[in-house]
Order: structure tokens, then sequence, then C-alpha cells
């Protein structure tokens, strides 16, 4: 049996257990208020749905050295006691519960998003300074956080510009395949799915690298510290693998952003009319420029966003249907700069 | 605050009981009354019978703190310290008094101190769990970028003194 089809049988024979990373959740915020007890519990009930939980390890421990009255292996005077490689480790775990404790945006409107397709039902959002990876699903209409998860990235942070410097990518991007446990090397999990960096607008700017998924854990662990991958996105397995289904369904972007904004508010009409020009202005453009041109070229299927760490500029994905072509439909992709009340095309890409 | 000062108060004067009970009850209910003036005559009374009643000498920091003059306490608590280094009470005791002063390292170390005489004084095990839990509290907030409520660290304060209250009187080592 596959590992992916041992977690699937896992998940729902143990339908009832606790959910890992909610345990400790509970765990943290029972050591926030001084209740070691409840602490402890949510630690076993961590360990028992997933033996391999680095961190609940670490917080059995810390809770086992307060309850004989030594002092946390959090605190930052015992830190600074440890030597070298444990120092590291404990400091690699004092930054994953920072991360942990950072609060979920489940209910909140992410601004910015523009337009999405109906046949889209999620959109990833990865915010790399916080650490969380937001799923946004339509909810009457507007898009909304429906679960904030945890994540691991790359060792040496965001903004990736060249292949190998063990950075996340700082862009939009689309989910393009899906690799399963028979395909995958057992350090990327049970599965995974590959995005499509570089984008047009990357390539733009000399960035190199490929290769970028969302991908699971190694065997040996649950999660992984908050930076430690190559420049993927990594997710625990059981978090991956509810995802999945959401991921496979339909076309799925995925922002990644060192942070978002969350807010009420949606795009003003003259924004979406601004962005109407702007595709309907390359369209024409583009449909000048063809050889034998025979019937009219429409689009489809728009998505609109602002684009990370690049204020001002907006990327739009749309499907180009020309009724004649023996393909029928091409995907494109324009990033728009605003220039006064319009917007100016500044890369143009495919898929 | 008031409330720790007057807790702290009372539990050096419950202390007392531990070691001997009459002679000093009425010095104990006097503090616990606020009936200063009252206790510091019973108190000078004791050590012109006795200069070296360590007792005493403990209700002489509980009447010192009480009156306000809690650096005078501490003093009179590490004298006594040097001169019972072997006795975990002094120790305990100015851990305490450190704790209300904010100051949580000297309190560890004033408690790290009555173990090394007794490690298993419940009492003083007990306020090491106490202040190592209200640290760990500080710790964890820290790490996910909150502060505790000043008044948060004075009700875990308030338990340690109150567990010192509570327990001091009951010594249960052997």
């Amino acid at each position: 049996m596959s590992r992916l089809a041992a977690i699937i049988a896992l998940l729902v024979l143990n339908v009832a257990s606790a959910n890992p990373d909610a345990a400790i959740a509970t765990a943290l915020s029972a050591l926030r208020a001084g209740d070691l007890e409840r602490a402890d519990s949510a630690v076993a009930e961590a360990l028992v749905a997933a033996p391999d939980f680095e961190l609940a390890k670490a917080l059995r421990a810390d809770i086992a050295s307060l309850l004989v009255g030594e002092r946390s292996l959090f605190d930052k005077a015992r830190l600074m006691d440890l030597g070298g490689s444990e120092q590291r480790l404990w400091r690699g775990y004092a930054a994953e519960i920072q991360q942990r404790s950072r609060a979920s945006r489940a209910g909140q409107q992410p601004l910015g998003l523009h337009a999405v397709p109906d046949a889209t039902a999620t959109v990833l959002l990865a915010e790399t300074e916080t650490g969380q990876l937001h799923v946004v699903t339509r909810t009457d209409n507007q898009w909304r956080v429906s679960r904030t998860l945890y994540m691991s990235i790359g060792k040496n942070g965001a903004g990736k510009h060249r292949s190998g410097d063990r950075r996340t990518p700082l862009g939009i991007y689309w989910v393009v395949g899906r690799l399963e446990d028979r395909q995958l090397p057992p350090r990327y999990g049970p599965l995974a799915f590959p995005l499509d960096y570089p984008n047009a607008w990357d390539r733009s700017l000399g960035r190199s690298g490929d290769g970028i998924w969302l991908h699971g854990t190694e065997p040996s662990t649950y999660a992984r510290p908050p930076r430690d991958s190559d420049g993927c996105l990594v997710l625990s397995d059981e978090l991956l693998v509810s995802l999945a289904p959401r991921l496979t369904a339909a076309d799925v972007p995925v922002i990644v952003a060192t942070r978002w904004r969350f807010g009420q508010g949606h795009a003003t009409d003259s924004t979406i009319d601004a962005l109407d020009a702007a595709i309907d202005g390359w369209v024409n453009e583009f449909s000048s420029r063809r050889a034998t041109p025979t019937t009219p070229l429409t689009t489809s299927d728009v998505f609109a966003a602002d684009y990370p760490e690049e204020p001002g500029m907006i990327v739009v994905r749309f499907r180009l249907i020309d009724e004649s072509a023996a393909s029928r439909y091409a995907w494109k992709r324009l990033y728009l700069r605003k220039d006064g009340d319009r917007f100016r095309v500044v890369a143009t890409g495919n898929g | 605050m008031t409330k720790t000062f007057v807790c702290i108060a009372c539990w050096l004067a419950m202390s007392i009981a531990a070691a001997s009970a009459d002679p000093y009850q009425s010095v104990r209910d006097d503090l616990a009354s606020g009936r200063f003036d009252s206790a510091k005559l019973a108190i000078d009374r004791l050590l012109n019978d006795n200069p070296f009643d360590r007792d005493a000498r403990l209700l002489e920091a509980a009447w010192l703190h009480s009156t306000g003059a809690t650096a005078a306490a501490m003093t009179r608590l590490e004298l006594l310290a040097n001169a019972f280094p072997a006795e975990p009470e002094a120790y305990n005791n100015l851990a305490v008094l450190a704790i209300a002063s904010g100051d949580s390292d000297a309190a560890e170390a004033w408690l790290a101190k009555a173990l090394a005489t007794s490690p298993a004084y419940q009492t003083v095990v007990d306020n090491m769990r106490a202040l190592q839990r209200a640290r760990a509290q500080e710790a964890y907030a820290a790490l996910a970028g909150r502060t505790i409520e000043a008044s948060v660290t004075m009700r875990a304060l308030e338990h340690f003194a109150e567990l010192a209250a509570c327990t001091n009187s009951t010594r249960d080592e052997p």
C-alpha cells in the first residue's frame, strides 16, 4: 500500500483523534496562560496523533522541566547557556513556536483579489513573513480565508533570484501538476504540486531556477522548521493530504507574498473597467498582428490580483479563445502597471 | 500590590508557627491585624531576651517588610541566612521578597540556595515551580509577540506568595 493510501486509511480510522497542529496550538495557548496541566495533556494528544512531531517532543521536555521546578528551555537566559548545536535546535523550536502562535486569518477577506474565474474554487495565499498558508475559498460570492496552515519555506527566506539560492519566490503562480508518492523521493512526502515558477515577470527580471513545489514532509518528522526547504512551500503530510482535493479539482492560483492585506472591500468599478480596457486593448493589438485573422478573439475565465512586492502592478490571467483555431483557446497572462487612470502592459506570458 | 504586601506579611508571620507556637502568636496576630507598634514592642522583648532567637528575627523581618522597609527586611534575612546557612527559611523568605520586588532572577537564586539546604522542603519546591511556571508563561508569551499584562504577572506572584503562606508552616522534610 502506498504511503498516501496508508495516511488516508489512518485519517479514516482516526477520524475522531486530535489534529496535531490544533493540539499544539492549544498547548501553546495553555503555556501562555501558565496552565501546565492542560498544556501537557494537549501535547500528549499531539504525540498520539503524530509521534514524530519534533516540536511536540520539545514541549513535552520543557513541561517536564517546569513541573520539577527547572527553568523553561525557551527562557532567553537558558537558551544562551546551551551549546552550539543544541542552541540551534532549540532556537529552531522557538522560531516554530513563534510561527505557530500567530493568529489564524480564518474568516478574513484578502484584499487585492480583483477577479477569480467561476471554475476556480480555491486560491492559496502564502505569507512568507508569518509562515502561514491561507486557504481562500468562495462563500456567498466573497473570497475569505477558510483555514490558515503552518508552512515551511526556503532556508534563506523569501525573494528567489537565482537557482540554488534556497529562497522561496515571491509572485503569483499556478499549480501545474500533481506528483504521487511513487513518483517522489521520500523527502517530498506523499504528494507534491509543482508551481510554474519562473513566470514571465520573473524571467523579465532575470530570475532563474525551477522546481518550486508545494509538497509534504519526509517520513521521519511530522513538520519541518519554519525555514528549512530549498525554496519550496512545505506542509505536513496530514495538512497536504487534507488540502489535496482542492488542488486537483481546478486551476489553483498560489499567491506568495511577504505579507498580504486583509479587510473589507472589493475592487472598484473603475479598476475593473480599467483592467477590462487593458485586456481588450491587448487582444485587439494581438489580433491585428495575426497573419490571417478569421473570427474575432474573445476572452473568458479572467483572474486578476495585485502582484506581490510590486506596488501598482496587477497580474491578469485569462483564456484567449479563437473559435477558428484547432486548439480553440490558450491561457494568457498580462502583467499590468498602473499608469494614471489606465493600465500599461509591462510583460506578457502564457499558461 | 496591597494584597501581596499583606499576604507576605501574613506568610512571614505564619512561617514562625513552623518553628514554635505561642510566644510568637501575639506578634503574628498584631502583624496580621496591622498593629505594627504593638508587634514591634513584642519583637523587641523577644530579642532582648534572646538576641539569637531565629524566629524573632524572622518576625522582625516581617515587621520591617510590613511597614514598607523591604530593603531592610532583606538585609535582616541575609544576616539570618549567614547565621543559619544550612536552614532554608531565610533563603525562601528572601526569594518571596525578591519576587515582591519584581526580581525573579534573585528569587530563583535564593530558592536554589534553599533547595541546596533542603531538596525535599515542599514549600521551596512549590515556590520554585510557581516561579518557573510564571517565567515560562512570560517566555511563551514573548515568543508569540505578546507581553503578559502586569496584572497577570502580579496574579501569578500573588499566587506564589499565597502558596508560601499556605504551605510554609508545613515542612515535609524529615
